[in-house]
């Protein structure tokens, strides 16, 4: 008779696998028996994580965000600003619909969730303007000539002040120093024969301010307001730099050595305490340029190799930004200037979206972030930065099959 | 703006997304305390003010809108001015005060001291006033200007409008008519430099600090951060020590070592201290925080929380590991430091490490969605988990960069580098290239036939599955068999590497695994654990295991006949 084949045990298992036999992992318990816990408690859980979803997962590492070592062990960290509250205002801006004036207003909250808002023919590329002013948004509207109010719900317009002869070509905000009055509205208008800025009182009622902007008809007319330089308010065109200063405009020689500047964009430096212009010296070098005016001098700031034009600059923050594109390469960029250094390729917007193509016409800060409305034949018009870091990957909040996208405003409906 | 300090008592700053630091001037007198004690603040919502205590004497107050940190509060003159008549203007009988402030380019003023002893009295019959004797120095260096103020026919004290003069300045004449004198007026003497606090909040549109040093605690005045009269004064009810000072929602919670009070009421004249519990105290201020409206503190047995209505203890899993490591090491749980990552939905409590004993670092981490129901949870515990880091951490913070919609997790260690934690796919804690952090993972001891029998009628472990995925990092499976205390031992009963599961094959991608099948050996005993660990991950997940084993051991139930 054979030998009767021994008898093991019958296998059983443990079983104790997430979304099988368990919906989730607890966390360590040291306190009990290591086997008088629960099975889905650790005896030890050492670098780990418990997601919401039950899993335990590794930690992540760690990234510093300063290069030079502080002297002496950091013992507090503290953010004097409470954490970022989005910003009850959209975005408004346009995207054109095709080459000819028709151009289409959209709307954008701080998630990029856009919407259409209507049809607005508005003037060629770099002199579209939104402005936000008494509860309004308006738009520099081209086959009117007119300054118009949009109805947000309709995208129907209204003409708010209008001279027919006139193109508005560029808003301000200016503070005449009454304080009953508050920021008054200043807009920059060219015609065929002279450019005028001009204060809106509201209803159709325009007044000149100023005298001595006269000259010839200037297409791109860039105003802007600084505190921190003169506390004045300033116009920039072809070739010129105005203050106006107490009732009239006084001329800021520019720089020696250009031959014909063209301004592109006039932006108030803020606590870097200048007001930079940026754009090109037509003729001559064809090269863009960057120039800065402290108060007292107006100085080439920056000359970037293979740039034909610095089409616009921002501020974030106490930053300084500005876009060109490279004429070789057709790299879209954003370069900036702390006050101390200047990185013309900070951010290649290229890399992060390839095709995209520049001029970008419009530098804007809105959440925080900095939108970049693009030109080119690229389909992203308009993108963004996220969480506040331009150097890192930016975000599209609009595509569209037209060419440009002229101007952007944050404005409460 | 971004603050960093430091134990060599130093403030940089830093704009967010910025690499750059830059040291911000200290104001002149200040001293830190010796020895080193922990920075508290407080945050003033909506106005970028800070107000720093603790680690110097003088207590610190920065403002974000100038970019200055200055000494907060400023002492009132201690010498009378005197009066003389001087040219024309003024009829009736006037006494004279003055006080010390500080007054920004603008003409608004930041801080203003309690107002001199008065003048002598000085009767005027159309003339103007003289006055001389102001003190020309102050020891807050942020003083820069001398304000007037007049009693006439013995009203009460009003300013004396656009005569505010720098300080430096030993006399100035003015002859202002009485009905131009402002009505702006500090009669009441409610200001005052407050003492040297450990701990600040901020509560019903006042700071609220304590010395730490004894039973009492203060608080400013209204809408005044620096002015700190002596009778705004409270005490605890039981006479014990401040150790902690936390405001929530309603009402500010007092910690003493072994008691928690708190005091409501919005007006100095509502306020009363009342004990909440006379059995759980606050043994670090530091390690104390809210979280969605209730406060998440320290005391000697493991961390509770406070909502209003009852204290519940958080740490049932850890009680004895809690309390002997805090009795093991008093001082250092004393100093823990507390920060939320609402982005994890975790807390992460830091006992401090110290390089110059090379104490290294070690958190506790609680994972708080499953207590907290208002955030989906079932009301029940948070889960437990511990850090292990090779820097020398002293602190944890929150900081938000420009456009974020929720703050960060940071670190502050003892090299002088900020870190921003759980940065997901990155392995390295310190960006040094080196191998730093561990991740480990130890099963509960499974004892699936129960503890009774000898050792040779025990169960036999055999296949295991482990439910792991690591897609860039080998990582390490070990079983521990025999008795509960079986994972003390020095080595493992079986110990298996595994390579990383995101390999390629010919080029081609596959997809990582998440299971892995091992055969365990020699795995007897009454009862087994898993372990698991993986060097420096990026992405690595654990869902378990499936483990065989024989209920009657292998051979010893051999039948031998």
């Amino acid at each position: 008779m054979a030998k009767q084949q021994p008898e093991l045990g019958r296998k059983s298992p443990i079983r104790l696998r997430l979304g099988v036999d368990i919906d989730t992992f607890r966390g360590v318990n040291k306190e009990n028996d290591p086997g008088a816990i629960h099975d889905t408690e650790f005896q030890d859980l050492v670098n780990a994580r418990v997601l919401a979803n039950g899993k335990v997962v590794g930690r992540g590492g760690q990234e510093r965000i300063i290069t030079d070592p502080m002297d002496g062990c950091v013992v507090d960290i503290v953010d004097d600003d409470p954490p970022y509250e989005p910003s009850a205002s959209r975005l408004y801006y346009d995207v054109p619909g095709n080459l000819s004036h028709s151009r289409s207003v959209w709307g954008a909250d701080s998630l990029d969730v856009h919407n259409f808002i209507g049809e607005v023919d508005m003037l060629e590329e770099y002199s579209r303007r939104f402005a936000s002013y008494g509860g309004q948004l308006l738009v520099s509207r081209a086959s009117t000539r007119a300054m118009e109010s949009v109805n947000l719900e309709t995208g129907e317009t209204t003409v708010e002040f209008q001279e027919l002869d006139d193109f508005i070509r560029a808003f301000a905000y200016f503070d005449f120093g009454d304080p009953e009055e508050g920021d008054k509205l200043i807009v920059a208008i060219s015609d065929d024969a002279t450019d005028k800025v001009k204060q809106w009182g509201g209803g159709g009622s325009v007044t000149e301010i100023g005298s001595g902007i006269n000259g010839p008809d200037l297409l791109m007319p860039r105003l802007c307001t600084s505190e921190n330089v003169h506390d004045d308010l300033f116009y920039a065109n072809t070739d010129r730099l105005k203050r106006y200063n107490a009732g009239a405009w006084t001329n800021i020689a520019l720089p020696g050595g250009l031959t014909k500047w063209q301004t592109r964009d006039l932006v108030d430096g803020g606590s870097l305490n200048r007001v930079f212009l940026c754009g090109y010296d037509d003729l001559a070098t064809d090269v863009g340029k960057i120039l800065s005016y402290d108060g007292a001098t107006a100085t080439v700031a920056r000359t970037i190799a293979n740039c034909t034009v610095v089409s616009a600059g921002a501020m974030l923050g106490s930053i300084f930004h500005y876009a060109w594109t490279h004429s070789g390469t057709g790299q879209v960029n954003i370069g900036r200037y702390d006050g101390s250094t200047w990185n013309d390729t900070y951010k290649n917007l290229t890399g992060d979206f390839a095709g995209i193509a520049g001029p970008v016409y419009r530098l804007y800060v809105f959440n925080s972030n900095l939108h970049a409305g693009l030109g080119g034949s690229g389909t992203h018009k308009l993108l963004r930065s996220h969480s506040g870091s331009v150097s890192g990957t930016w975000r599209s909040v609009h595509t569209d099959a037209g060419v440009v996208a002229g101007d952007m405003i944050a404005h409460t409906a | 703006m971004h603050l960093f300090w430091t134990d060599a008592g130093k403030l940089y700053k830093r704009e967010p997304g910025s690499l750059v630091r830059t040291e911000v001037s200290l104001p002149a007198g200040t001293v830190q305390r010796s020895p080193f004690t922990r920075m508290s603040h407080v945050v003033i919502p909506g106005q970028r003010v800070v107000i720093f205590v603790g680690q110097f004497y003088q207590n610190l107050i920065w403002r974000g809108d100038t970019g200055q940190l200055l000494t907060m509060g400023i002492a009132a003159p201690t010498t009378a001015p005197t009066l003389a008549a001087s040219g024309t203007g003024v009829t009736g009988v006037v006494t004279g005060r003055y006080t010390f402030a500080h007054v920004d380019a603008d003409g608004v003023v930041v801080a203003e001291s309690n107002m001199s002893p008065a003048s002598n009295t000085l009767s005027l019959v159309n003339q103007g006033r003289l006055w001389t004797g102001f003190e020309t120095t102050h020891t807050n260096a942020r003083v820069n200007r001398i304000r007037l103020y007049i009693s006439v026919d013995g009203d009460e004290y009003l300013h004396v409008p656009e005569e505010d003069i720098i300080l430096g300045t030993a006399s100035t004449d003015e002859n202002v008519a009485t009905n131009e004198l402002d009505q702006e007026t500090p009669g009441s003497m409610r200001r005052g430099v407050p003492p040297g606090f450990k701990y600040i909040t901020y509560y019903a549109n006042r700071a609220w600090g304590a010395t730490g040093d004894d039973d009492s605690f203060r608080f400013s005045e209204l809408d005044e951060l620096e002015s700190w009269p002596a009778v705004n004064e409270l005490k605890t009810r039981d006479g014990r020590r401040v150790t902690s000072l936390k405001a929530l929602s309603d009402q500010v919670v007092i910690g003493t070592r072994s008691s928690i009070q708190d005091v409501q009421g919005y007006s100095a004249d509502d306020f009363n201290v009342r004990i909440l519990t006379q059995d759980i105290g606050i043994i670090s201020n530091g390690g104390a925080i809210v979280i969605n409206d209730k406060l998440w503190f320290p005391s000697q047995d493991g961390y509770y929380r406070y909502g209003g209505g009852g204290f519940q203890f958080l740490m049932p899993n850890l009680r004895t590991y809690f309390r002997e490591a805090y009795e093991a090491d008093p001082q250092t749980y004393q100093d823990l430091v507390v920060a939320i990552d609402r982005r994890r939905h975790i807390l992460k409590v830091l006992v401090p490490g110290e390089d110059s004993i090379t104490r290294h670092p070690f958190y506790y981490v609680a994972h708080y969605l499953p207590c907290e129901t208002e955030f989906g949870g079932v009301g029940g515990l948070p889960y437990w988990a511990f850090d292990e880091r090779d820097n020398f951490d002293r602190t944890i913070g929150t900081l938000s960069e420009d456009g974020e919609l929720l703050d960060r997790l940071y670190t502050g260690s003892c090299d002088g580098l900020v870190r921003l934690e759980d940065v997901a796919g990155n392995q390295d804690d310190d960006e040094d290239g080196a191998v730093d952090f561990e991740v480990r993972i130890v099963t509960k001891h499974f004892l699936p036939t129960g503890q009774g029998g000898d050792d040779a009628h025990t169960p036999v472990f055999g296949d295991l599955d482990v439910h792991v995925k690591s897609e860039d990092k080998a990582f390490t499976v070990s079983t521990y068999t025999g008795d509960d205390s079986a994972t003390d031992a020095a080595e493992a009963r079986w110990v298996k590497a595994e390579p990383a599961s995101a390999a390629t094959k010919q080029g081609r991608p596959l997809v990582a695994k998440t299971s892995h099948n091992f055969k365990t050996q020699n795995g007897a005993g009454k009862g087994g654990a898993v372990k698991i660990t993986c060097t420096s991950p990026t992405v690595f997940e654990y869902r378990g295991i499936d483990w065989e084993f024989e209920p009657i051991g292998g051979n010893q139930t051999r039948d031998k006949t």
